[in-house]
């Protein structure tokens, strides 16, 4: 179920109990916080750990922007998010 | 954005190329070592990303830890511009004491603007300034700017208005001169109380008079002579009564004067061919002499010549001072009659000049008389002239300034 904030974030499923949190601008960049690691990167999918499951970005030119220890931004043509 | 660019550069980064089979097991352990990486882009066979200086070491190993080869592509950032140059102490010093040199060179006033009305000659203004302490090259700390604008208004009674304001290192002097009303002069404001006549300064016949108070005994077209009352004090009422006045007005007539300029026949300085030029420049104060040329020779005229460098019309404290001395030797030459005659001409011109700056005088005719006696040449000028020839002339009285009595 998806809870829609004011300011466009979104909860995702068990979000919470996981400690990741994204926002989303538009289809062009993502702020993630809470991951806890990089499982595949490459130009057209980026796949992210995020505990009980695998956050995937799929797209174009994608590339991250900054990384730190909790946090990333990932920016480039985003096409699909999946969960795996 | 701007200040994040600028940031980064003051700390240092480097870019880096890794290529290997698990890239992303470096990006992990990177970022579990708390080391921010930016700008990852991933391309076919290698990942190019940037990373600040400090994290190169632990950088390095986790690319050994991951197996993984990592290629440092360029170092940017301050850190690397001071390692580059740290063998070279001098442009460090160079650019301490130029910062040193223009900060400290900023607190003196090196460039004095004096914006004068008609009727105030700038070199006179620029040296009253001078007397009062303010000049090209004084620190401005020390200076007492109105102190010095009362100083330069008390001193000089031409002057109603200055004002002195300091731009950086540009001395910006405005004034405004005093306005003499017509008829009344500063020492008639002080005449209040007093009576006083008008009396003729000099032989002439009236033209026209401009009396403001007072009356008049002589009228237009009559022959006075000098000493003659022209405006009198005193008024004489129908009734009988008087009353006594300041007298104030003009009256002029037409003067006759005459005047003789005469030059010896045999002139004793003579310029020689010789003539030597001398420059100095004035850098900052410091005066730096330009030529070697030596001079000083007690008979020689020497002419001089100022200008200042100037840059994007700003006056810059660079100055050049060129001196010309053009020697003579105390030889006896004759002179003819025309260079004679040309000169004498020139002198009287000149003293017409200097006549006709008074407004109230204007020159009407004159006849020259040109002639050589006596071993001098002698030219004698007999100029009409018309002017003011009144000269106040105090009565000695306690009488208060003109009431009239009841009736009149």
């Amino acid at each position: 179920m998806k809870l829609r904030k004011p300011e466009g974030e979104y909860y995702l499923p068990g979000e919470k109990m996981s400690g990741i949190r994204m926002n989303i601008c538009g289809n062009c960049e993502a702020d993630i916080e809470g991951c806890r690691g990089i499982v595949d990167y490459s130009g057209e999918c980026i796949k992210l750990n995020a505990g009980k499951y695998i956050l995937a970005f799929r797209g174009r030119g994608l590339k991250m922007r900054c990384m730190t220890e909790y946090s990333l931004i990932i920016e480039g043509h985003i096409l699909a998010i999946e969960y795996l | 954005m701007f200040v994040v660019i600028i940031f980064r550069w003051i700390c240092g980064f480097f870019r880096f190329e890794l290529k290997g089979r698990f890239p992303e097991r470096f990006i992990n352990i990177c970022t579990r070592r708390g080391i921010s990486i930016r700008d990852l882009n991933a391309s076919d066979d290698a990942i190019t990303g940037s990373c600040r200086i400090t994290d190169k070491q632990a950088v390095i190993l986790a690319a050994k830890k991951s197996g993984c080869t990592l290629d440092i592509t360029k170092e940017y950032g301050l850190p690397i511009f001071c390692r580059k140059y740290s063998s070279r102490l001098g442009l460090l010093a160079g650019a301490v004491i130029g910062a040193v040199f223009c900060v400290y060179m900023s607190g003196y006033i090196w460039n004095i603007n004096i914006v004068t009305p008609d009727g105030l000659s700038e070199f006179e203004i620029r040296k009253e300034l001078m007397e009062n302490g303010l000049t090209e090259g004084v620190r401005y700390d020390y200076q007492d700017i109105s102190r010095t604008e009362r100083q330069v208004k008390l001193c000089d009674n031409r002057i109603s208005w200055i004002s002195i304001n300091v731009f950086g290192t540009n001395a910006v002097v405005e004034l405004s001169a005093r306005k003499n009303v017509s008829g009344v002069s500063d020492e008639n404001i002080d005449s209040k109380g007093k009576v006083s006549n008008l009396k003729a300064g000099a032989d002439g016949t009236i033209t026209r008079l401009e009396v403001q108070s007072g009356s008049p005994v002589v009228h237009a077209g009559d022959g006075v002579q000098k000493g003659q009352l022209l405006v009198s004090g005193v008024l004489e009422y129908t009734n009988g009564g008087n009353a006594f006045t300041d007298s104030k007005g003009k009256v002029f007539a037409k003067v006759r004067k005459r005047i003789s300029f005469e030059i010896p026949e045999k002139e004793k300085k003579l310029l020689t061919d010789r003539s030597c030029c001398k420059k100095e420049a004035e850098i900052f104060g410091i005066r730096i002499p330009l030529t070697l040329t030596v001079s000083g020779d007690k008979t020689e005229y020497c002419k001089t010549r100022k200008s200042r460098m100037t840059l994007l019309s700003q006056d810059l404290p660079v100055t050049v001072t060129e001196e010309m001395h053009y020697p003579y030797e105390i030889k006896e030459k004759k002179l003819s009659s025309e260079t004679a005659r040309s000169m004498l001409t020139k002198r009287l011109k000149l003293y017409e000049l200097f006549l006709s700056s008074d407004p109230d005088r204007k020159i009407l005719k004159r006849s020259i008389d040109f002639r050589h006696e006596k071993g001098k040449y002698i030219l004698t000028a007999e100029l009409t002239i018309e002017e003011n020839i009144c000269e106040k002339s105090y009565l000695q009285t306690d009488i208060k300034e003109a009431e009239p009595p009841e009736g009149a």
